[in-house]
C-alpha cells in the first residue's frame, strides 16, 4: 500500500496545467482555408489580361482533345466568386465560377458555357459515341510554378496550368482566322502533312506523308463542332499505322494536335501558318515539311492493287463477282457517262458492269482472263472487255484494253464501241497513267472490310467505291 | 494501511475536482466563413417567383454534392433552366395551386411540394444503357434531368410551323411527368388510398416489369410497364400519365379512328370520334392488330381496360375527396398553361 502512495504521489508531482503549446498557425483551419481561397481568387482577377491554357483532355477509352483558352476572371466584390469570360478560337462566353475548399482551394466553373463544356459534358452511354469528353468542371489548385497556378481536375485528374495572359492572348481573332483558313482546306480530297526532314527517309526528294483524316468519330457530335476532329494514318516501316481520332487546337500561330503524330520516335504536334509563303509548316525542331492538300492518296495501302487483281476482282462474294462500276458508286466525268448508260434503254441494255479476274465464261467455261464484264440477271448472257491490270504503284493501278470484246448478247460488242456513254466511261477507266486507290480499313466481326475509292491519276475528280470483304 | 487507503482516496477525489480548464470566451466572429453567392437577375426572378411565395428552393448552378458522383453530369444552359423553370411555374405549381384553392384547399400545395428542385443539363448515363431523367429523394427533393434538352423536339421535314409547335408543346407537357409521378407519391405517402386499389391488380405487380412492352402492360390494367412494380407506382403512374395526355382537354378533337360497337367492340370502319386526348388513349387501349391485319381489342385487353377503369376512378376520387383536386379539371389547366407557353 505504502508503494501506492509512492506511485501517486509521483503522478501528482508530474501533473501539470501547463498549457503554453506552441500553435504552428496563429490561425484557424478554417481561416487558413478561407484565407487561401481569398489569395487565389484574387490571384486570378487581378491579372489583367488573365490566364491562358491549352487544356487537353481525355481518359481511357476517350481520346485526347482540346482547345487553347484564355480565362478572364471577375470577382464578385470581395467573395470568392464571380463571373469568368472564356475566349477561345470559337468565341467567347461566361459562366459563374467560384473558389471554394474541398482537399484544397478548388476553382469550379459553375454555369456551362459553349467554349469549355463541349469538353465537359457527358460521353453518353457509349464511349465511342460521345457527345463529349466527360472532363473536369471542378479543378483543385495545387501550386504555383514559375508564375503558372496549376490545378488538376477532382475527378479526371486533367491537368490545367494556367498562365498570365498578355494583351495578345486575348485575342483570338487571328486564331479564328487560321481556323477558317485551314477549315477551307477541306473540300480538297486528301489532306497531308509532308514530311521532308527529320524522320527516317524523309527528304525533299522522297517526302513521307501523313494522312490528315476526317474520322467517323466526329459525326456523333452536333455540327458545329464536327470539323474539330482529326485523325492520322500514316506509313511505318512498311505498315499502315492509323492514330486514334482527336482535336485540333488552334491558336494564333497555327495548330497544335491534341493527340500528336508520333513516327518511330518523332513527334509532330504543331504547324504554323506562314503568311509570307502562305503555307503552313511544322513547327516541331529538327523536322521539317508541311501541310498539304492533294487530289491522291498519296499515303498507300500496302499490296492494295495485289489485293483488287487476286481477290476482290477475282473472287465471287455473296454470289456476285468483281467490283460494280456503276453511276451510284461513282463521281466526276466518269459517273455521268455511267448515269446515262444507265438511263438508256436501248437494248441490248448495258447497265450491269463489274470489274473482274479470272471470269469464267458461262458459255464456254474458258477462263477470259481480266476486264470489265456486263453479265445478265441470271449469270448467262455476258459481254466481256478484256482488260490488262497493271500494277503501277503500291496503290497505283492501270487498266488497258486488250483484245476484242467477248459476248453471247446480240448487239452487245456494236454497243460497247459505239455508245458514247459506254465508249467514254471505258475510255476514262482505260487512261493510260491509272488509277490510285485510297482504303480505310475497318476490322468487324472477324472480318479485314476495306473501303476503298478509286482516283483516276490523271483527273482525281473521277472517282468509284468499292467496299472489299477479307474474311 | 486502511488509513492511508482512505487518505489517498480523499486526496484523488480532490484531485479529480481541479481542473486545468480555462473560461475562454467565445469569439466575436464565426469561425464558419460564408460566401456570397453571385446573385443574377435569373436568380432574382427565381427568388421571387418560386422560392419566396412556395418556399422551394431551386439549384441550377453546379454542387457536386446534390448529384451522385457515379456519373458525369453538367448543370444546364441558363437559357434551357430558365425555360424549364418558366414552364415549371406555370405549367406545374400554377396549375396545382389554382386547382387546389378553385377546390377549397388553399394551402395544398405550399405544404407538400417538393421543397428543393436541382436541374441538370444533361441525362444520367446509366451503365446499363437506360439514362435516368429524374429521380426524387424522399418527397423533398426532386432533381430533374436532360433540362438542356427541355422542349426541344426534331422538326419532321413536312412539319409546319404549328404541328412542330404542337409537337414542342407535348414535350413540355411530358417532361413534367417525373414532378407529377414524384408529387403522388407525397400525396399516397401523406394520407392512403383506398385498399381496394391494391387488390384490383394484385396478382400481376412484378419486379420484372422491364420485361413487359407498352401492350403487355395494358392487356394487365397497367398505364405503363412500371407502373406493374408495385401498387404505389401504379397509383402515381396512374396521375402522371393522366397529366401527361392533356391536349384538347378544354376542347374535344376530332380523331380519325376505328370506330366501336354500342358494346364497345373495335370495328374495321374508321370514323370521327370527339375527344379529349386522354379519352381518346384510353379509346384504344391495349388495341392491336390481329392475324387478318384488323385492329381488335382481345378479351384479355378489355379485362385489362376495366380493370384500370377501376383504378382510374378510385384515384381521381381520392385526389377529389382528399385533396380537393379534381384531375380532369387539372388537365384542363395544364393545357391551357402549356398554350399559353412562349416557346421559342
Amino acid at each position: 500500500m505504502k508503494n501506492l502512495l509512492y506511485l501517486f504521489i509521483i503522478l501528482v508531482g508530474l501533473s501539470s496545467c501547463e498549457d503554453e503549446f506552441e500553435y504552428v498557425f496563429d490561425k484557424t483551419p478554417t481561416e487558413r482555408k478561407a484565407e487561401a481561397n481569398n489569395e487565389l481568387t484574387e490571384e486570378l482577377a487581378e491579372s489583367e489580361f488573365g490566364w491562358t491554357t491549352t487544356l487537353i483532355v481525355g481518359t481511357s477509352p476517350m481520346p485526347l482533345m482540346g482547345d487553347r483558352i484564355t480565362f478572364n476572371f471577375e470577382r464578385n466584390g470581395e467573395e470568392n466568386n464571380g463571373i469568368v469570360s472564356m475566349t477561345s478560337a470559337y468565341g467567347s462566353a461566361e459562366s459563374e465560377f467560384a473558389i471554394s475548399s474541398e482537399g484544397g482551394s478548388v476553382l469550379r466553373f459553375l454555369t456551362p458555357n459553349e467554349v469549355l463544356y463541349w469538353l465537359i459534358n457527358p460521353s453518353g452511354y457509349d464511349p465511342k459515341a460521345p457527345t463529349g469528353f466527360g472532363a473536369d468542371m471542378e479543378y483543385i489548385y495545387t501550386g504555383t510554378m514559375d508564375g503558372k497556378l496549376h490545378f488538376r481536375g477532382k475527378s479526371k485528374d486533367v491537368t490545367m496550368i494556367l498562365e498570365k495572359a498578355t494583351e495578345k492572348d486575348v485575342n483570338y481573332t487571328r486564331a479564328n482566322e487560321l481556323r477558317d483558313l485551314y477549315n477551307s482546306t477541306a473540300s480538297a480530297n486528301f489532306r497531308f502533312l509532308e514530311i521532308t526532314g527529320g524522320i527516317d527517309g524523309a527528304t525533299e526528294e522522297n517526302p513521307q506523308y501523313a494522312r490528315i483524316e476526317d474520322p467517323s468519330y466526329a459525326k456523333y457530335f452536333k455540327e458545329e463542332l464536327k470539323t474539330r476532329f482529326y485523325s492520322f494514318l500514316h506509313m511505318y516501316k512498311g505498315k499502315r499505322v492509323k492514330g486514334n481520332a482527336s482535336s485540333y487546337i488552334f491558336t494564333n500561330e497555327g495548330i497544335i494536335f491534341a493527340d500528336p503524330l508520333v513516327i518511330g520516335d518523332k513527334t509532330i504536334s504543331t504547324i504554323e501558318y506562314n503568311e509570307e509563303l502562305d503555307e503552313w509548316t511544322i513547327a516541331d525542331e529538327d523536322i521539317t515539311g508541311k501541310f498539304i492538300t492533294a487530289e491522291l492518296p498519296l499515303v498507300a495501302t500496302p499490296g492494295i492493287v495485289d489485293l483488287y487483281i487476286n481477290e476482290f476482282f477475282g473472287k465471287t462474294r455473296v454470289g456476285i463477282q468483281g467490283m460494280m462500276v456503276d453511276d451510284y458508286y461513282a463521281a466526276g466525268p466518269i459517273k455521268d457517262f455511267l448515269e446515262a448508260n444507265y438511263s438508256n434503254y436501248d437494248a441490248p441494255r448495258l447497265n450491269r458492269l463489274r470489274l473482274v479476274n479470272n471470269f469464267i465464261s458461262p458459255d464456254t467455261g474458258e477462263n477470259l482472263g481480266s476486264g470489265l464484264v456486263n453479265l445478265d440477271y441470271d449469270g448467262i448472257l455476258f459481254a466481256f472487255v478484256p482488260l490488262k491490270m497493271e500494277k503501277l504503284g503500291e496503290n497505283t493501278i492501270r487498266f488497258t484494253r486488250d483484245g476484242d470484246i467477248i459476248t453471247t448478247i446480240t448487239g452487245a460488242a456494236e454497243k460497247m464501241n459505239t455508245d458514247e456513254n459506254l465508249v467514254g466511261a471505258i475510255d476514262l477507266l482505260c487512261d493510260e497513267e491509272g488509277w490510285m486507290i485510297g482504303c480505310d480499313i475497318i476490322e468487324a466481326n472477324g472480318n479485314m472490310y476495306y473501303d476503298c475509292r478509286f482516283f483516276q491519276v490523271k483527273n482525281p475528280e473521277n472517282q468509284m467505291e468499292h467496299m472489299g470483304v477479307v474474311e | 494501511m486502511n488509513k492511508i487507503l482512505k487518505i489517498t482516496i480523499i486526496i484523488s477525489a480532490l484531485f479529480s475536482l481541479f481542473s486545468c480548464q480555462k473560461e475562454e470566451g467565445l469569439r466575436d466572429e464565426s469561425v464558419i466563413t460564408y460566401n456570397k453567392t453571385l446573385n443574377t437577375e435569373f436568380d432574382q426572378w427565381i427568388i421571387e417567383n418560386i422560392t419566396t411565395p412556395y418556399n422551394v428552393e431551386v439549384k441550377y448552378k453546379w454542387d457536386d454534392g446534390e448529384v451522385s458522383n457515379e456519373f458525369t453530369v453538367t448543370p444546364p444552359k441558363i437559357e434551357k433552366a430558365k425555360q424549364f423553370l418558366e414552364a415549371y411555374l406555370n405549367v406545374w405549381i400554377k396549375t396545382y395551386d389554382d386547382e387546389a384553392i378553385a377546390g377549397g384547399n388553399p394551402d395544398f400545395l405550399k405544404k407538400y411540394m417538393p421543397k428543393q428542385i436541382v436541374l441538370v443539363g444533361c441525362p444520367q448515363y446509366n451503365d446499363d444503357g437506360t439514362m435516368t431523367l429524374g429521380l426524387a429523394e424522399g418527397g423533398k427533393k426532386v432533381t430533374i434531368f436532360n433540362i438542356d434538352q427541355f422542349a426541344e423536339v426534331q422538326r419532321g421535314y413536312f412539319d409546319t410551323d404549328e404541328e412542330y409547335l404542337q409537337k414542342r408543346k407535348n414535350a413540355v407537357v411530358k417532361a413534367f411527368h417525373t414532378l407529377h409521378h414524384e408529387f403522388a407519391h407525397i400525396m399516397h405517402q401523406t394520407k392512403f388510398y383506398p385498399d381496394e386499389f391494391k387488390q384490383i391488380c394484385k396478382a400481376d405487380y412484378t419486379a420484372t416489369w422491364t420485361f413487359f412492352q407498352q401492350h403487355d402492360a395494358e392487356v394487365k390494367g397497367f398505364i405503363t410497364p412500371y407502373s406493374m412494380l408495385n401498387e404505389n407506382e401504379d397509383f402515381v403512374e396512374i396521375v402522371a400519365g393522366m397529366m401527361n395526355n392533356v391536349k384538347y382537354s378544354n376542347e374535344p378533337h376530332a380523331y380519325n379512328i376505328n370506330l366501336k360497337d354500342s358494346n364497345g367492340n373495335v370495328l374495321p370502319e374508321l370514323g370521327e370520334v370527339i375527344m379529349t386526348e386522354w379519352e381518346w388513349y384510353l379509346y384504344q387501349w391495349g388495341w392491336a392488330y390481329d392475324e387478318n391485319y384488323q385492329m381488335t381489342q382481345s378479351p384479355e385487353a378489355r379485362a385489362g381496360y376495366n380493370k384500370f377503369l377501376q383504378k382510374l376512378d378510385i384515384v381521381t376520387t381520392y385526389y377529389k375527396e382528399i385533396w380537393k383536386i379534381d384531375l380532369y379539371s387539372l388537365q384542363k389547366r395544364i393545357e391551357t398553361a402549356v398554350n399559353s407557353l412562349q416557346l421559342n
